[in-house]
């Protein structure tokens, strides 16, 4: 019976703690017209050995666009506590960094492993973390810690079409939008936001909330032009 | 390339584009048609021997001097689920130094269904010969010159053949041009190809049949000039890459120079054999790159002071010489894993020409070239994934000849733009 009257109150604070925290859901919409990401030389200069490498384009490394729109809320009006993630991981399969973008806290140590039967290499450039990890065969795992925040752009220097992205952020609040550009981020405790919406082919867009306990507010984005 | 210019005139020209356009309408109605491209400047120097057939830098071109090395755009055009056109329109100083027109190096149609281990390609693609040919591009070029035997000119004309004292006798990209021609021209040919991936990531065949051997400067459109290319690529071990390539077909081209003797000696009938051998072993931060190519060519032969040399007793007939030389080149690449996106490059490389009988005279042992050796070195940096830079040093020396670093050299820095 005190077992029961314990959870019945654990419950409660539960359910009380959920009703606090307030939500931010709509849909970010990306110009009709993207632009490519280079297919053309890189069908006819590399390799043959390998069906995937000799005739996928750059531009089917993610099934949807929006896979690449990551939607994160930064906190104003106070100091968010966040911890690295556990089993982030980033996998070279057919000649391809998936996922294409990675989204991680700050800290995280993010496994990079070659699933092809032939060598990968993993190199960065510009800003974020710089590492050149050389040739790699099948089933290396590389592990990097990423103390910086934003871009890490990834590359290989083999498969020169190959490109990826860790989006290191100070927030334990984002998401990845859906396939249709419908995003939700929940959980997020009253105060002000600065929310952003990332993609790699566009300039950040941002925009400041504030947001009420219990508050579901419906925020909408359009990248390539003005925040709504 | 300007005999190429010579022959792709205007009028020819703007049917390539039309066609072209033709070509991409279909794909423009259906989907997304997608332009690429890449622009390589260039500031350079070559010592005083400089000579664009010799070390790729016209002699009036050796001072300092700043160019468009080349200016890609590229275009690919998915037509439906299993078929796309990719171009290739190309501009460049290739030849005598100076912007050449515009010219279409590549436009195919792929036929390439998903999951397919057998994709068609049919037009002008990449020449499945050898290892360069995929590496042509200045941003996949490790130096800034093309190895010996794509950009040394032997003394073998397409329009002439044979012609031993030629490499002395004209300067290339002017009318004194005698059609010198490489080992490998260009990299690209045309006609129709095959890719059969049999076992994928470890084994594949590639076969084509085009309208010239690899030696020839011309687009042909004559079928009687038929050839035959063949590569067949395996990797025995994850660090090992090898391969195997034929080449068979003719190369000579009919021009004014050769219309008196054509008639009773179809210039189909001069061959080039190509045998080739390409490998890549990597490990770690190295690389070790390399193709050895075994050339034979069966031609007439031409003197400045008498022309083609017919048979004593029938001057109807032209002497066939048979002639042949091997080249080859070693990279070795360094990405240092303390300066991402960097790599320093050292490059040996050879052409050894064998000795030929003189068939009319029944003289052994005749040299029809100068064997040469060359050694470069490259550093290159890439700054973003669209954006590097290389300086390539190059010294080469005939055999006999010491190496001499004011005579022969080049120091090319390249900057190099995706877009």
């Amino acid at each position: 019976m005190r077992r029961i009257v314990a959870a019945l109150i654990l419950l409660l604070f539960i359910s009380d703690a959920v009703a606090q925290t307030a939500s931010i859901s709509g849909t970010v919409t990306l110009p009709s017209v993207q632009s490519a990401r280079g297919t053309a030389r890189g069908n006819l200069y590399r390799n043959r050995l390998s069906p995937a490498a000799s005739g996928t384009t750059e531009v089917a490394q993610t099934a949807s666009a929006y896979d690449d729109v990551i939607v994160s809320a930064h906190p104003i009006s106070f100091k968010a506590k966040f911890a690295p993630l556990s089993n982030a991981r980033i996998s070279q399969k057919n000649a391809t960094f998936i996922p294409h973008v990675l989204p991680v806290t700050q800290g995280t140590t993010v496994e990079i492993v070659n699933d092809d039967p032939f060598y990968h290499n993993v190199f960065t450039l510009g800003q974020g973390e710089r590492f050149n990890v050389g040739r790699r065969p099948t089933g290396d795992v590389q592990v990097k810690k990423v103390t910086s925040t934003g871009e890490t752009k990834l590359f290989c220097d083999i498969h020169t079409q190959m490109n990826a992205i860790i989006y290191s952020l100070d927030t334990p609040y984002f998401t990845r939008a859906k396939s249709g550009g419908s995003y939700d981020l929940k959980g997020l405790p009253e105060g002000t936001y600065e929310l952003r919406v990332y993609h790699p082919n566009f300039p950040i867009v941002n925009g400041r909330v504030e947001l009420k306990a219990g508050q579901a507010l419906q925020q909408n984005f359009a990248l390539g032009e003005s925040a709504q | 390339m300007m005999q190429r210019f010579n022959f792709m005139n205007n009028t020819y020209r703007r049917f390539c584009i039309a066609a072209l356009f033709a070509l991409s309408l279909p794909a423009m109605s259906r989907a997304q048609l997608q332009f690429t491209g890449e622009a390589a400047f260039e500031l350079s120097l070559g010592g005083t021997n400089s000579n664009f057939i010799f070390n790729e830098i016209p002699n009036e071109f050796r001072f300092a001097h700043l160019a468009i090395n080349q200016f890609n755009l590229f275009v690919f055009a998915p037509i439906s689920e299993e078929w796309s056109l990719n171009a290739r329109v190309q501009f460049d100083i290739w030849g005598g130094g100076r912007l050449n027109p515009p010219r279409i190096t590549l436009a195919a149609a792929l036929w390439q269904p998903k999951e397919s281990p057998i994709s068609l390609s049919i037009g002008r693609f990449v020449s499945p010969f050898g290892l360069y040919a995929k590496r042509q591009l200045q941003s996949d070029n490790l130096f800034a010159s093309a190895p010996l035997a794509y950009g040394y000119f032997v003394n073998m004309s397409d329009r002439r053949g044979l012609w031993p004292a030629a490499g002395q006798s004209g300067i290339y990209g002017t009318t004194d041009d005698v059609g010198l021609s490489t080992v490998y021209f260009g990299g690209y040919t045309t006609g129709a190809s095959l890719n059969w991936i049999l076992i994928p990531d470890a084994l594949n065949v590639e076969i084509a049949v085009t309208n010239a051997a690899l030696s020839s400067q011309a687009d042909y459109t004559n079928l009687a000039n038929i050839a035959a290319i063949g590569r067949v690529g395996f990797q025995p071990a994850i660090f090992w890459q090898q391969g195997i390539s034929l080449c068979y077909g003719s190369f000579m081209q009919a021009d004014p120079v050769n219309n008196l003797v054509r008639g009773a000696n179809p210039f189909e009938q001069y061959r080039q054999l190509l045998i080739g051998t390409d490998a890549i072993f990597a490990y770690s931060f190295f690389e070790l790159s390399g193709e050895l190519i075994y050339s034979q060519w069966t031609a007439p032969r031409f003197t400045a002071a008498t022309g083609f040399i017919s048979a004593l007793g029938d001057a109807n007939k032209l002497v066939e010489y048979s002639v042949s030389n091997l080249s080859g080149y070693v990279d070795l690449k360094f990405e240092p894993p303390f300066l991402t996106g960097t790599y320093l490059a050292v490059r040996y490389e050879r052409v050894l020409f064998l000795p030929y009988r003189d068939a009319r005279t029944n003289t052994d042992n005749l040299g029809w070239d100068n064997s040469v050796t060359r050694l470069s070195a490259a550093l290159g940096v890439k700054f973003s994934k669209a954006v590097q830079a290389k300086l390539a040093f190059s010294d080469q020396a005939f055999d006999g000849q010491a190496f001499n670093a004011r005579d022969n050299f080049t120091l090319r820095s390249i900057f190099v733009v995706g877009f």
